[in-house]
């Protein structure tokens, strides 16, 4: 039977919302783009519009007021490290609070709970000492344990929903079998654990590498700074200088969004996986 | 076959029971536990103590700390600017939450139903979250400047009167940080709500269907309540976000000006403690801030439970 679609108005409205929506959340990055290659007159008076001219006169700016390779090395550095260092205490951790008992472990979960609600923000004075007294400051180490220290409570507590989900028959097999808790721990928990695992290492990954609070607090030295930070100094000194801005956001925006890609695929795969059950 | 059967529940058995069983439990519970702990101990627990600490004296960061009482929380409590603070504080929380959390609801109920193009909007709207606050502060700030995109645009339809320096007063600029929070952050609340509505049960819905629901009913009456657990989540999420993480923003857009009229805690807490060095001071509003975060979880989670 043919069957003819309905083109109701009130799918017309609804198309019309949600795509008026996406403009407003692509059409700032066209606009960033576009004027990244405008010089400040052009883009005063052809704000709109494509370049008349397509200059790079921002970009090489940008690119020589700023050491942009080691901006990038310790973005990259202090991310990954940190992705990969919360992932690994954290995964160990829902192990811990879910599937094994003992004394003080309600007391623990608890804890974490609890920090959930404390904004690590508001910590930038003691944390600053400690890291003082710790001979850290102006070290790559302090903003990677801050990182994972501020993302610990929320990351365990994603875990732990996923780990409670973990058949207890399994690990009684196991245990059967000879397994140490060690090897529970790598070769069932660590495997259905990955999607989870796989968002937040996403998650993690963005927050760690646009994060401005504690690395301009704790990186003080230019060389240390990361691409954020750097973006921030920009701002600072030719915050009016449109344009010049706009390529110093593109500049910032490229590793982020190749990141994104990249795993945008995996997750949408491991969203598939985990809803699949 | 019976011996055999039986010999597997005696291994079961004292897999589960058994003195080894406990112990091992016990010693790779805390082995497993302890470096998160560590961690969470050393760089959030000690820092809270010691915020509390240092809220009863007088300390400016370096060496001197004497004890002063209750001081600090005196003055503040006497001081005009604290207000103000605390108001614009809950402008964004009152604007915010409803904001943050509706939005991209609607949005998700709308998507949901897998209409053409979903995976496009869904790519698209979760873009703006892989951007640093920075990023987003800034392209704000420049879209809403004085001689901005907006303005120009406002200008060409004739609302000259409308094409003011939204960022220079309190009463613009704040609604604008909520929109700016909402559009960097709505994507990934989009793709929550959905990943929670893909965990009801379709059956439900087919039945809902067959029974001649249309789409407004059966968003409202199988997929809302089918989500109630994260729309809940997400909703005191959103209030500790509206307190802890609007520092980003208004230090990029606006620094908190003019004046204190766009000051939001978080950043009256820096203010007074990196620029004005008193940190004794700056602690106390921090224990302010906690308090306050607790009190509205709390008075979140009673609502929610009389609900039920």
């Amino acid at each position: 039977m043919f069957r003819k679609k309905k083109i109701t108005l009130s799918k017309v409205i609804v198309y019309l919302f949600l795509i008026g929506v996406a403009i407003s959340t692509i059409y700032p990055v066209i606009f960033m783009i576009l004027s990244s290659f405008k010089d400040k007159i052009d883009y005063m008076k052809n704000m709109f519009g494509f370049p008349t001219v397509w200059k790079l006169n921002n970009y090489k700016a940008i690119f020589n007021s700023f050491d942009i390779k080691q901006m990038m090395f310790n973005s990259f550095y202090v991310t990954i490290a940190g992705v990969v260092i919360s992932l690994i205490v954290t995964s160990m951790a829902a192990f811990s609070l879910t599937k094994l008992k003992y004394k003080g472990r309600n007391g623990i979960f608890s804890l974490f709970m609890f920090v959930l609600m404390v904004p690590g923000q508001a910590l930038m004075m003691p944390i600053y000492v400690i890291m003082s007294k710790l001979g850290l400051v102006n070290t790559r180490l302090s903003v990677i344990l801050v990182y994972v220290a501020t993302s610990i409570a929320f990351s365990t507590y994603l875990l732990c929903q996923n780990c409670r989900d973990i058949p207890d028959e399994i690990i009684e097999a196991a245990r059967i079998d000879g397994a140490g808790y060690p090897r529970v721990y790598g070769c069932i928990i660590v495997p259905m654990l990955r999607p989870t695992m796989a968002t937040l290492a996403i998650l993690n990954f963005l927050s760690y590498w646009n994060e401005i609070v504690y690395s301009r607090l704790l990186l003080q030295k230019t060389q240390l700074h990361t691409m954020t930070l750097g973006l921030l100094t920009l701002n600072g000194k030719y915050g009016t200088n449109m344009p010049l801005l706009m390529s110093g956001l593109i500049i910032n925006l490229i590793p982020a969004l190749m990141i994104f890609m990249i795993f945008n695929k995996y997750l949408s795969k491991g969203i598939a996986m985990g809803s699949g059950k | 076959m019976t011996t055999i059967a039986k010999k597997e529940e005696g291994g079961k058995r004292a897999v589960q029971k058994g003195r080894n069983e406990k112990s091992a439990q016990r010693i790779w519970g805390y082995a497993f536990v302890a470096p998160a702990l560590i961690i969470l101990c050393v760089f959030m627990l000690l820092p809270i103590l010691q915020i509390f600490y240092y809220s009863l004296t007088n300390w400016n960061g370096g060496l001197k700390s004497d004890f002063i009482g209750l001081k600090n929380y005196i003055d503040i409590f006497k001081n005009p600017d604290f207000f103000t603070v605390l108001k614009n504080n809950l402008v964004i929380l009152l604007l915010g939450v409803p904001v943050w959390t509706i939005f991209p609801l609607l949005i998700a109920m709308i998507i949901y139903e897998e209409i053409k193009g979903y995976k496009f909007f869904k790519t698209v709207y979760f873009f703006p979250s892989v951007l640093s606050i920075v990023i987003v502060g800034t392209l704000f700030k420049t879209f809403f400047g004085y001689v901005g995109p907006v303005n120009m645009l406002l200008r060409n339809m004739g609302l000259d009167h409308l094409a003011i320096e939204w960022l220079a007063e309190g009463r613009t600029s704040l609604p604008i940080i909520v929109l700016a929070v909402n559009w960097a952050g709505f994507g990934s609340a989009v793709l929550i709500y959905l990943a929670a509505m893909s965990a009801i049960d379709p059956g439900i819905h087919e039945a809902a269907q067959l029974d001649g629901a249309n789409w407004l009913q059966k968003s409202l009456y199988v997929t809302l309540p089918g989500i109630k657990n994260v729309v809940q989540f997400t909703i005191v999420l959103n209030i500790i976000h509206a307190f802890s993480q609007m520092f980003s923003y208004v230090l990029v857009m606006t620094n908190g000006g003019p004046g204190y009229e766009s000051t939001v805690l978080e950043y009256f807490i820096y203010l007074k403690g990196f620029r004005a060095g008193d940190m004794g001071y700056a602690s106390a509003l921090s224990v302010i801030l906690f308090v306050l975060v607790c009190v509205i979880n709390l008075l979140q989670s009673l609502i929610g439970r009389k609900e039920d």
